[in-house]
């Protein structure tokens, strides 16, 4: 059915597997985010960061550069589980935050209040499909700004260090990807459901950054109150803080919460947040 | 499923069993008879057909707390079945059914012979879907769209960009192709969303209401579509709607739903062939002698009153040898009517009767 005959023909080609279909959501959803120029900025923005600390780890090694820059050497942050726990993984953490809270609600709420859903799921893909194309978006994104280049860092640091200093914190690699897909997974099923709720994606953001906020206030207030890391539970803030020292073997700074509470923490809100996107994915609401 | 079916004759008013050859080929369900099924193609034959059905209904049933379907059992094999009935009847259900969107409380649906439950993979490769009401990614240009929804059936990413730029060539929106779809008509729209739903030639077609809001142009235009898309033989089509014309301008069958159930199965190509043969005369004179001659011609006439006649012509007759034959036993033609049994009087007695 070449464009110049006006007369209906079917397709007769190739068809490909049912596999394809959240990477072809995927790369649409991703070239969708990156149309946006004060996105793209921020993205760039994100690797900052990582840069300065890249300059301090080369520093540390760079003794001619000390001595030009006149700087004390007792001065230099030790690179150490904790340099890359608090220094590196946590700031990356509240990057990734604010680009789920920029990027997430995008990605379904339009689609859900434009009434997409049955175009897509009359079509060989279902909804963990469907999710899963969405959340890839924010899982790739997410990685390039926390684990991925803290690899690079880490990788960077045992080249200019001593050979051992890698095979004796095999931990450190481990646990930033761990910590890392955690909370970019935990926080990615939160505004998918936010925004698949709400719908309307400038309050899907709002709600979210709500939600993480509120919950650290109200965690704040209850420890106050009642004393101990109780509240703690139901904080955004000390839960990644506790999950991220545990993995890195660090002592928190900001409670005293057991790390298993932490990651009960995640898996709950992961948990509700996937039970309430799986309500809300479908292709026709049924009002009775 | 051949023991279940119904051949029951309709008739058409008082006429009665005098005209009953006319409705050999209606097949009509009582709204009260839980196991009915039809088996129909598109020619109205009604011998076994090798090929599958285009859909099977089997005690289909769903519930939305109360029943919206009631024990459907149907097998549909028309080129272009029109799916009608009254707001609440069930269609758009039994639509979403068929999609698999809703899950059957019992009962089966198959589409093309695959269950559309367990095997709903292998029927999204087959269908096509353009919804009732606004449906778009917001944002996005028509070709990059419906290049989407390409690739999501499948598609390579060439040959979805290919295929959509034709499909839209075809609908008639080539030049608006580049154009943001929040920019576009409400008649635009409609045709967008049947790009989307022919972007990767399904086996089938399902439409939900394709001519809601178009001004008469634009719902000339679509129906001209749809005829084509239909009478190319690549694609079946299923279609919804409560419009009564549209049906029966582009349907060559007919399934009447009420109350969840089948209220009247009906081969509209058939009713169309009987429909020119129908006539409806007043005469004066010898009518006795005139019956007589009529039906030594071959044709089936019925006695409405003293005076009126009903005649279904056979096959070589034409109106003028009814004519030879009242001027040779002087009888007076005072009027003749063609009666025609239009899909509305179908669909509004099988309300009636359901």
């Amino acid at each position: 059915m070449a464009i110049f005959q006006h007369a209906y023909q079917g397709f007769h080609g190739q068809i490909s597997s049912t596999l394809r279909q959240p990477w072809v959501i995927f790369r649409y959803a991703l070239a969708d985010v990156f149309s946006s120029k004060l996105f793209t900025a921020f993205f760039a923005l994100c690797f900052i960061p990582p840069l300065v600390m890249m300059c301090m780890v080369y520093m540390n090694y760079n003794l001619e550069m000390l001595s030009l820059l006149n700087l004390p050497l007792d001065k230099l942050i030790t690179v150490d589980a904790n340099f890359f726990a608090h220094w590196m993984q946590i700031p990356q953490m509240w990057l990734v935050f604010a680009l789920v809270m920029f990027v997430g609600p995008a990605l379904i709420s339009p689609d859900i209040s434009s009434n997409a859903l049955p175009l897509y799921l009359s079509r060989p893909i279902n909804k963990t499909n469907y999710v899963f194309g969405k959340l890839l978006v924010l899982l790739v994104l997410g990685s390039l700004i926390t684990w991925i280049p803290a690899w690079l860092l880490i990788l960077f640091h045992a080249n200019l260090g001593d050979q051992p200093w890698l095979l004796n914190n095999l931990h450190i690699p481990l646990a930033s990807v761990v910590s890392s897909l955690i909370w970019i997974i935990c926080l990615s099923m939160l505004s998918l459901a936010v925004s698949a709720w709400v719908k309307w994606k400038a309050l899907a953001r709002l709600f979210f950054f709500g939600f993480v906020w509120l919950s650290s206030a109200l965690g704040a207030a209850i420890e106050n109150i009642y004393g101990g890391w109780k509240g703690s539970i139901v904080s955004f803030i000390d839960s990644l803080d506790v999950m991220v020292s545990s993995l890195y073997g660090v002592t928190s700074s900001s409670s005293s919460m057991p790390s298993t509470a932490s990651y009960l923490f995640f898996i709950t809100v992961t948990v509700l947040a996937t039970v309430l996107l799986a309500r809300k994915i479908r292709a026709f609401e049924v009002n009775l | 499923m051949e023991s279940d079916r119904l051949n029951q004759a309709e008739s058409i008013d008082e006429v009665g069993s005098e005209v009953s050859s006319h409705e050999k080929n209606k097949h009509i369900a009582e709204t009260n008879t839980d196991k009915v099924a039809f088996t129909l193609n598109g020619s109205g034959n009604t011998d076994s057909v090798t090929e599958p059905a285009v859909f099977e209904l089997q005690n289909l049933s769903v519930n939305f707390g109360r029943p919206i379907l009631d024990k459907l059992t149907a097998s549909v094999r028309g080129n272009c079945v029109g799916l009608l009935g009254p707001n609440g009847a069930g269609k758009t259900t039994l639509l979403n059914t068929l999609l698999g969107f809703n899950r059957p409380s019992s009962g089966r649906a198959s589409i093309f012979g695959y269950d559309v439950s367990s095997q709903s993979d292998r029927v999204r490769h087959m269908v096509g879907y353009m919804p009732e009401r606004d449906a778009f990614i917001t944002g996005m240009t028509g070709i990059r769209f419906v290049r989407l929804m390409g690739e999501l059936s499948g598609l390579s990413s060439s040959d979805a960009l290919e295929r959509a730029h034709e499909v839209f060539f075809y609908v008639g929106l080539g030049e608006a192709r580049y154009r943001k779809i929040d920019s576009y008509s409400l008649g635009m729209k409609q045709l967008v969303k049947l790009a989307q739903a022919i972007v990767h030639g399904p086996k089938l077609l399902f439409l939900d209401e394709p001519t809601n809001g178009l001004d008469p142009p634009a719902r000339t235009r679509m129906l001209q579509l749809i005829r084509e898309i239909r009478d190319a033989g690549e694609t079946k089509i299923i279609m919804a709607s409560h419009l009564l014309k549209d049906v029966e301008e582009c349907c060559d069958e007919a399934l009447v739903l009420k109350q969840g159930k089948i209220a009247i199965y009906c081969n509209l190509e058939e009713e169309r062939r009987s429909d020119r043969k129908f006539l409806l005369m007043h005469v004066r004179g010898d009518r006795d002698r005139f019956v007589s001659a009529l039906r030594s011609l071959g044709c089936d006439v019925a006695l409405t009153n003293r005076r009126r006649l009903k005649v279904i012509l056979a096959q070589q007759i034409e109106i003028r040898d009814v004519y030879m034959a009242a001027e040779q036993l002087q009888v007076q033609i005072r009027s003749l009517d063609y009666k025609r049994d239009s899909l509305e009087d179908i669909f509004l007695r099988a309300m009636e009767d359901a």
